[in-house]
């Protein structure tokens, strides 16, 4: 039985028109209508990420549903093709450490068939060796590509002196490539049947079908999945006891350099003062290094916010990763110790309610917000509020939740070894003396 | 004054083109779904107007936008003002293109717009923050070199143009070395004219208001006269067959087969074909995909017409297991081959590419602040003006089989390629 339960918008930037509802399996359906125009946006959302993940099988979600997807038994793969053809639809995946993600974008009067046929090759897959070899090629060729670039590699280097070896974010989702030359078709039938359960799915819309007709059409295509669902292992703490540096040689003209370091995790209450302390390091990262310093012309701070164990980071390339780290350094301890300027933090509040206001156009993004808020803490309507949190906060609110939370840091740089003495190299403390 | 009004045609909300009478060209795109305004500025410049003595300098230009102005006298005034506003903003350069822009709360419209207004009109270039560009710039270019596609860019850049430095917007490191106000202001005198631009705002404002503030605001912006944009030649060549193998790293693979297409400015009467052709072509229930992925060695293949004035290319390409790449570029010459027998487009077929460029339309205008700072600046520039955006449905529905096979006879039958191989046996630049 499907029950509606309109939301209630009581703050300023949660959105109406939202509904929520179950389908008779029990998946979680939270619907946004938007009306003037015919574009779709729909995700489906398969929680787990890194959780249900090991060693051995790093990338199977990713591999088994990019395989899945290219047919079903209704819809072998040249009939999906050309239903792919007329609608022009596209998917889009992505997979991170909590989730997999398949978002749909379509006209209206193509969501009927999408969605049948989307769930036809969860349920039913084909799975054709032919297409599974094509399938595993394909992301070896995108692995290869985001592993030769050190500007994408960096992230990974920072992450083994930070999150330490064992803990389950250090399992890449998408995949490496000795685990994605492993997997078979079997392999990959086999992980969705045991995956595609009820239980660990969220679905998400936007666009302007109403929300009886949307259930309606999921009913019929996604009520099909089976009951049941993952219990899921808490995550752990990130292992970080000291400052580390991890450092890699690689012939590049410019180095690159990412620092981590504990952020509070989703659903937490200093969640929106640290988050927003992030975004002043980030101004004054860009002021400091790119506009005092002329060090580098990619500079930033930030955090994540959506998983139970979330970090904040900073980055940049430059041809001084010493001189440019020093200062990075410098620059967070003046955050945490309250050496700012108000109209700093009221600037991060300000761009922040743009930046929701952009994202407020996209189906996409809207599905994202309504599914990921959901996920990480229970209510799609976290994703809204934290916008509406960043409001009237102050230097010390903010330079408390950062001091609090980021004590540890964890460095990583990819250089030129040949240019750059990686022996004189020592972490860079984040806390003041 | 305002001496033209244009309604055009969208799918999700109403659009105005305007001129002033300096030449401004305003276009203005109304939109309700979200309480943010966009404003973005687009000239008619970039790479294509360089020399190789200037090489990299447009792109320097649109640095130096973003730093010190008669308004606010230095790049941290600058960072101030936007925090104010709750500006985000951004600007890219483009070999024919360059756009500047930014978006704000619709209540702050006003205030963004007058934001532009004294970047756009007066750059200080001062000289101390010219110097230190330069080593952000130099930066830029670094990392670019880090990509794994770096060798197979520059050497299409090197084997495709008459002129490689008119395709290398990112510039030559000792012309970036050696940038001086002069030759930027030589830029905004010849380019940074409102006869040369367009401004493009939409978003929730109100179309009979938005207007006499533009005017008010942007009338004073003095006519140029100057650009010589219009004047520039083309820029691409293949005098003869070309194969290069570019140097990537292990385990990629790709092979792209180029030729000549017809250009933006005077040959548009093509492009309605070429863009047909290429969807029809590209569909993954085609015969191109099915011989050269499902049934061939290719993981994914293309085919495209890129809408370029001064370097307008058709392209067959694909990505392929690298030690694959040689038996993948002979099946593609085949399939080319192949696209010449007596059938192989069919009515039906070119109906559902038309209406697939169709939806693709609609999906591409879904934000409107990613029309303001995409779509239509692209068609503004390609199209010299908004006439062809506004006409193509129509065109594109007029096209027939026999249009498809004429714009692969004139463009494509018996015409010198260039084959471009990326393997990790493949050359390396320097």
């Amino acid at each position: 039985m499907i029950s509606i339960i309109l939301a209630l918008s009581i703050l300023a930037a949660v959105p109406e028109n939202v509904t929520e509802f179950d389908l008779s399996n029990g998946i979680h359906v939270i619907s946004r209508t938007v009306t003037g125009g015919e574009v779709e946006g729909v995700s489906f959302f398969l929680v787990g990420g890194s959780r249900v993940l090991d060693e051995s099988n790093q990338g199977i979600e990713a591999f088994a549903l990019e395989a899945a997807m290219t047919g079903s038994d209704t819809y072998p793969d040249e009939r999906w093709r050309e239903i792919m053809d007329y609608t022009r639809a596209s998917w889009n995946a992505s997979y991170n450490y909590g989730y997999s993600r398949y978002h749909l974008k379509c006209l209206s009067e193509d969501l009927p068939v999408l969605l049948d046929g989307f769930a036809d090759c969860l349920l039913e897959p084909q799975l054709d060796s032919e297409v599974v070899e094509r399938v595993r090629n394909s992301q070896l060729v995108s692995l290869q590509a985001e592993l030769e670039d050190p500007d994408n590699r960096i992230w990974f280097v920072a992450n083994r002196g930070f999150m330490g070896a064992g803990h389950p974010f250090m399992l890449r989702p998408d995949g490496i490539p000795s685990t994605i030359e492993s997997f078979t078709g079997e392999d990959a039938r086999q992980w969705l049947s045991d995956r595609v359960k009820s239980g660990n799915i969220v679905i998400t819309h936007a666009g302007p079908t109403p929300p009886g007709e949307l259930a309606a059409i999921l009913e019929t295509t996604f009520g099909r999945i089976p009951e049941g669902g993952d219990v899921l292992p808490p995550v752990p703490e990130f292992f970080i006891d000291g400052d580390t540096l991890v450092c890699e040689n690689d012939e590049t003209l410019s180095a690159y350099c990412v620092v981590k370091f504990k952020a509070p995790p989703a659903g937490d209450e200093d969640l929106p003062a640290y988050t927003t302390a992030m975004g002043v390091v980030d101004e004054l990262l860009w002021q400091v290094l790119r506009t005092d310093n002329a060090l580098t012309y990619a500079v930033s701070g930030g955090s994540t916010n959506s998983y139970r164990q979330n970090w904040g980071f900073m980055y940049i390339s430059t041809t001084q990763p010493v001189k440019s780290a020093e200062l990075m350094a410098g620059v967070f301890r003046d955050v945490a110790d309250g050496n700012v300027d108000q109209s700093l933090v009221t600037g991060v509040a300000n761009n922040s309610r743009t930046v929701q206001g952009i994202s407020a156009q996209s189906m996409d993004s809207q599905c994202w917000m309504l599914g990921n808020g959901y996920i990480s803490a229970g209510d799609w309507r976290t994703s809204y509020m934290l916008q509406d949190s960043f409001e009237d906060l102050t230097v010390d609110e903010i330079s408390r939740a950062l001091s609090d939370w980021a004590q540890d840091a964890g460095w990583g740089i990819i250089a030129d070894s040949s240019i750059v003495d990686f022996s004189e190299f020592e972490p860079w403390a984040l806390e003041g003396e | 004054m305002l001496y033209s009004l244009i309604l055009m045609l969208s799918m999700n909300f109403p659009i105005v083109e305007s001129e002033l009478s300096s030449g401004l060209d305003v276009i203005v795109g109304e939109d309700h779904s979200s309480p943010i305004v966009t404003v973005c500025i687009v000239v008619n410049t970039g790479g294509s107007c360089e020399t190789a003595e200037t090489n990299g300098l447009a792109h320097f230009y649109e640095h130096m936008f973003f730093k010190g102005n008669a308004a606010l006298p230095d790049q941290t005034a600058y960072n101030n003002r936007m925090r104010e506003l709750g500006i985000i903003r951004n600007g890219t350069t483009g070999n024919e293109v360059v756009r500047y822009f930014l978006t704000v709360s619709s209540d702050l419209f006003d205030e963004g717009l007058e934001f532009m207004y004294d970047a756009i009109t007066g750059p200080l270039f001062d000289q101390q923050e010219m110097v230190n560009e330069r080593s952000v710039i130099m930066n830029e270019y670094q990392r670019n070199t880090s990509g794994p596609y770096w060798n197979l860019w520059r050497m299409r850049e090197q084997v495709l143009s008459i002129e490689p430095w008119r395709s290398s917007s990112i510039g030559d490191p000792d012309v970036i070395q050696s940038a001086s106000p002069e030759v930027m202001h030589m830029f905004q005198h010849k380019y940074y004219t409102p006869d040369n631009a367009a401004l493009i705002i939409t978003g929730d404002v109100d179309m009979e208001t938005v207007m006499p503030v533009v005017e008010e605001m942007f009338g004073n912006w003095e006519y140029g006269g100057n650009s010589d944009y219009f004047d520039l030649g083309l820029n691409i060549s293949i005098p003869k067959d070309t194969t290069v193998y570019a140097g990537g790293p292990e385990g990629m693979g790709s092979v792209s087969i180029v030729f000549v297409g017809p250009s933006m400015a005077g040959q548009q009467n093509w492009t309605y074909a070429a863009d047909a052709w290429g969807q029809f072509t590209s569909r993954m229930s085609g015969e191109y995909f099915n011989d050269l992925v499902t049934n061939g060695p290719f993981l994914n293949v293309y085919a495209s017409y890129y809408s370029q004035r001064f370097e307008p290319t058709i392209t067959f390409g694909g990505t392929i297991d690298p030690e694959l790449a040689d038996e993948g570029l002979e099946m593609m010459r085949q399939e080319i081959q192949s696209m010449f027998r007596e059938g192989y487009f069919t009515e039906e077929g070119i109906a559902q590419a038309v209406e697939q460029l169709r939806r693709e339309r609609l999906f591409n205008e879904e934000s409107s602040r990613d029309m303001a700072t995409g779509t239509l600046p692209f068609w503004w520039v390609e199209g010299g003006g908004l006439d062809y955006y506004n006409s193509y449905p129509d065109s594109l529905a007029a096209v027939t089989v026999d249009d498809v096979e004429a714009f692969l006879n004139r463009w494509v039958k018996d015409r010198p390629s260039a084959v471009f191989v990326l393997t990790p046996e493949g050359e390396w630049v320097e």
